[in-house]
């Protein structure tokens, strides 16, 4: 255990946890555990241990600035006017198809609709549904009783087509 | 307007192409974020520039370590910055600060990116060779890069979260905690997972490095 109170235990959760540098280490930490990794051989070792992990990670570059292209959607989002219900976006080329239910809502309802209505919407379709399943089950709507009449005339004279074919025959 | 995306032209892109927002958000650059995310909430398109020029590049940055792509991390970034848009009259400072509020949408955003993902889907940008056995140094340390930040991807995502918050975003681990709406042991539980994850995933590499001269 150092001074300040640390013990080995607690030395080995912390390297565990934030690696081997002691900037990583929490504020009210740090200062105990520098003392126990300087005053104490086994601690010294567990964070000789972590720190070859500390290295690979240390390795990656540091990510390159944001695209141009990003930077001109994201000037396009401020663009658009602010609506606090509906999400509106400039779309990346694909992204439409991962609408779904809310591009049908839109389509339907106009994208100023709030998506809060999405569940009423639903229900009104649902019941205009059920209403027309009804009606054509009903009555009102029985089959009629049909009778097929045709006239061959309708054909040779509403067909120009029919006359030039027999035209051609004779 | 042709920008080479440095911090700089992306300023002069949205300047040149808003004067008026420019000469507004000059007045704005020295406001802290929790001011600016008010403002945005009123609708404040300059107060929007100002967050977007501050914020872009950490949060690709830390988008890209998470989802290993960095198209995909472009795509969640703005999907986070249409939230704020958005949602911005929701941000109420007195719960958190502005940067953790905004590392949890970008976060969650990455989340659900990595969940719809095809599972069969590699990372963009990783063509990953073994090159341990190349002679060039610099081509063996950009392969080694390559395969640790794969190796980052393929961490449950929370443990990925914590490690590149704590290790990469070089925030404290209350801020970390935070952001990940854990408290500091559960924060400190999922780094010594990812820790020891990644150790067996890069064994081979953490091995030529300790041979390494």
């Amino acid at each position: 255990m150092s001074k300040s109170g640390m013990t080995l235990e607690r030395f080995a959760e912390l390297v565990a946890s934030y690696g081997a540098d002691p900037a990583r280490w929490p504020d009210d930490e740090r200062r105990s555990g520098v003392e126990l990794m300087s005053g104490n051989p086994r601690a010294a070792d567990i964070a000789a241990g972590a720190g070859t992990l500390d290295k690979l990670l240390a390795g990656l570059p540091a990510p390159a600035p944001a695209s141009a292209a990003l930077c001109d959607r994201l000037e396009a989002i401020s663009t658009l006017p602010q609506d606090h219900n509906a999400p509106a976006r400039p779309a990346r080329p694909g992204q439409l198809a991962n609408r779904g239910g809310y591009s049908i809502f839109t389509a339907l309802f106009g994208s100023g609709a709030s998506p809060a209505l999405i569940p009423q919407a639903a229900g009104l379709l649902m019941i205009c549904l059920a209403g027309g399943v009804a009606l054509g089950l009903s009555d009102f709507a029985a089959p009629r009783e049909t009778t097929l009449v045709v006239d061959p005339s309708a054909y040779f004279f509403g067909d120009p087509g029919l006359d030039k074919d027999l035209e051609e025959l004779d | 307007m042709v920008s080479d995306g440095s911090p700089s032209s992306r300023a002069d892109s949205f300047a040149n192409s808003r004067p008026a927002a420019e000469e507004a958000s000059h007045g704005l650059l020295a406001e802290p974020d929790h001011v600016l995310a008010e403002l945005v909430g009123e609708g404040n398109r300059a107060a929007y520039s100002v967050l977007v020029t501050r914020h872009v590049d950490r949060h690709v940055g830390f988008a890209e370590r998470v989802l290993g792509s960095r198209p995909e991390a472009e795509d969640a970034v703005q999907e986070a910055f249409v939230k704020l848009w958005i949602n911005a009259h929701r941000y109420d400072r007195s719960k958190a600060k502005f940067t953790t509020w905004f590392y949890r949408i970008v976060l969650n955003q990455c989340l659900d990116q990595k969940r719809k993902k095809r599972p069969d889907a590699l990372p963009e940008g990783f063509d990953v060779v073994d090159g341990r056995d190349g002679p060039d140094k610099e081509l063996q340390d950009v392969q080694r890069a390559q395969r640790v930040a794969l190796a980052l991807t393929e961490l449950p995502d929370r443990q990925a979260a914590a490690i590149t918050l704590c290790y990469f975003e070089g925030l404290t681990n209350r801020e970390a905690a935070d952001i990940l709406e854990l408290n500091i042991k559960a924060l400190e539980s999922l780094l010594t997972r990812g820790r020891k994850r990644l150790a067996q995933l890069l064994a081979e590499d953490a091995a030529e490095l300790l041979g390494a001269p």
